[in-house]
């Protein structure tokens, strides 16, 4: 039997409706366990923003360094972040209206930069500074920023996590899916199940010449064995609330896809190194890699995942690089320039 | 929690949490690592954010919405006044924060076994 969700994560294209299938299935996932919460931290940016803010005048940082909140429109993430840190402190199951993809995917970047030990950048120094100089609501604010972060880390990592993209059967939907399914395996993430809403039904009156197309799109989405749960267009129920409540037994029913594995590096005979990429699920012609100093871009459909490379390959070359299956692997030659031990 | 809170403080930290105990004071278990590591997170995130994005800005004044580019402007308008030496600061940065893409092999199947899923590839 597969286990319940405890935490549904929602995100789709713009207007897609995530937020309708948020509330239409909140009920249906408390079902008898107790309710479940659902939550958007959309509605506290400006509270997180000014915190920023005042860190960075505390820490004694230039002008460049204070425009930081205006462009980091990923701020409402954190608070989609601090949000779910709270409802899983009641005990409830809990739906994240995480809104368009674009921002899904930051906040997933950001929790990701957030568990790797890149090195540090900011000295120490500074950081000392604007922890003398914040009051003590500020600092008790960020401790509570910090924790939230690495819970929620650890809730996308749980069996009970699934992640749901939402989008309409427009022209475009599986160019869209493809693109959301691969940028999330970078993100070391995946897509567990898709719903399509306002599919037009047979019968319901719908003019055939635009509903023939969007039904075949979903049908084929369906033949190529995606996890598909279509919700009903309905005439006289715009915002879809009770279509989506109507479907909810079977967004309940998606299974867990399995998350892509670590990085991993692996040295040759010939004395050169692979670095292994995992990204299942990633179409290879939107794959692109490439060397940005010491770091390793990895690209699908033009979002960019930065990886500090290891100290024994940012002394390499790198020979070549290309899709084997579901890896992305990198060739890496040493440089001799850089070896005075091998010259 | 008080009207007067940050709606994310719960007044729970992590070692009082079955007490419920709110202590907001420097002296009440909060760390100065705690700041850094939100700093790092901060500067990672920008690196995400802005330093990525940048990497393909060829032409500072194409860019204007960019954070680095209009730095870059800045900068090199201040150099550029008398006294001071005429330096190309965009094409001097770039050389350094360009990416150096690599040239894809053709896709090789998967190995049997594998966890490949194609779905939705053509």
């Amino acid at each position: 039997m597969l286990k319940r969700p405890r935490l549904l994560i929602l995100s789709g294209q713009a207007g897609a409706g995530t937020t309708s299938a948020s509330l239409g299935l909140r009920e249906s996932l408390g079902g008898g366990e107790g309710a479940a919460s659902v939550v958007d931290g959309r509605g506290q940016v400006s509270e997180i923003e000014g915190l920023v803010d005042r860190t960075i005048a505390a820490a004694g940082l230039g002008t460049m360094a204070q425009e930081l909140p205006r462009v980091l429109t990923g701020l409402t993430g954190i608070a989609g972040v601090l949000a779910v840190h709270e409802a899983a402190k009641r005990g409830e199951a809990i739906v994240w209206d995480a809104g368009e993809t674009g921002g899904l995917l930051r906040v997933l970047a950001l929790l990701d930069a957030a568990r790797s030990e890149a090195a540090s950048i900011l000295p120490p120094l500074i950081a000392m500074r604007a922890a003398r100089a914040l009051s003590a609501v500020d600092r008790a604010a960020w401790q509570g920023i910090l924790t939230a972060l690495g819970s929620v880390r650890a809730m996308l990592d749980d069996d009970g996590t699934r992640v749901l993209l939402v989008a309409v059967p427009d022209d475009g939907l599986e160019e869209f899916l493809a693109d959301r399914i691969g940028q999330l395996s970078l993100m070391r993430t995946a897509c567990d199940g898709i719903l399509v809403n306002r599919v037009p039904r047979n019968g319901d009156g719908w003019p055939e010449s635009w509903a023939g197309p969007r039904r075949h799109r979903v049908e084929r989405l369906r033949g190529r064995g995606l996890p598909v749960v279509d919700i009903a267009h309905l005439t006289n129920d715009a915002p879809g609330k009770t279509a989506f409540r109507a479907e909810a037994g079977g967004v309940l029913e998606i299974a867990r896809v399995p998350r892509p594995l670590p990085d991993s590096i692996t040295e040759r005979d010939d004395g050169g190194f692979d670095i292994h990429v995992h990204l299942p699920g990633v179409r290879p012609d939107l794959v692109r890699a490439g060397r940005l100093g010491d770091s390793l871009v990895t690209q699908v459909a033009g979002l960019r995942r930065q990886t500090v490379l290891a100290p024994v390959l940012a002394r390499c070359e790198i020979q070549g690089a290309g899709m084997d299956g579901d890896w992305l692997i990198v060739r890496f030659g040493r440089n001799l320039a850089l070896w005075p031990e091998a010259s | 929690m008080s009207g007067a809170d940050p709606w994310w403080f719960t007044g729970t930290m992590p070692d009082d949490a079955s007490s419920g105990a709110r202590d907001r004071t420097p002296g009440g278990g909060f760390s100065l690592s705690f700041l850094a590591s939100g700093a790092q997170q901060l500067v990672d995130m920008a690196k995400q954010v802005i330093v990525v994005p940048h990497a393909d800005h060829d032409d500072p004044e194409q860019h204007g919405d960019c954070i680095i580019c209009r730095g870059q402007l800045a900068l090199g308008e201040v150099r550029r006044r008398p006294n001071i030496p005429d330096v190309d600061v965009a094409t001097e940065t770039n050389s350094e924060s360009t990416v150096e893409w690599i040239h894809l092999d053709a896709a090789r199947p998967a190995a049997s076994g594998s966890l490949a899923d194609r779905r939705l590839w053509p």
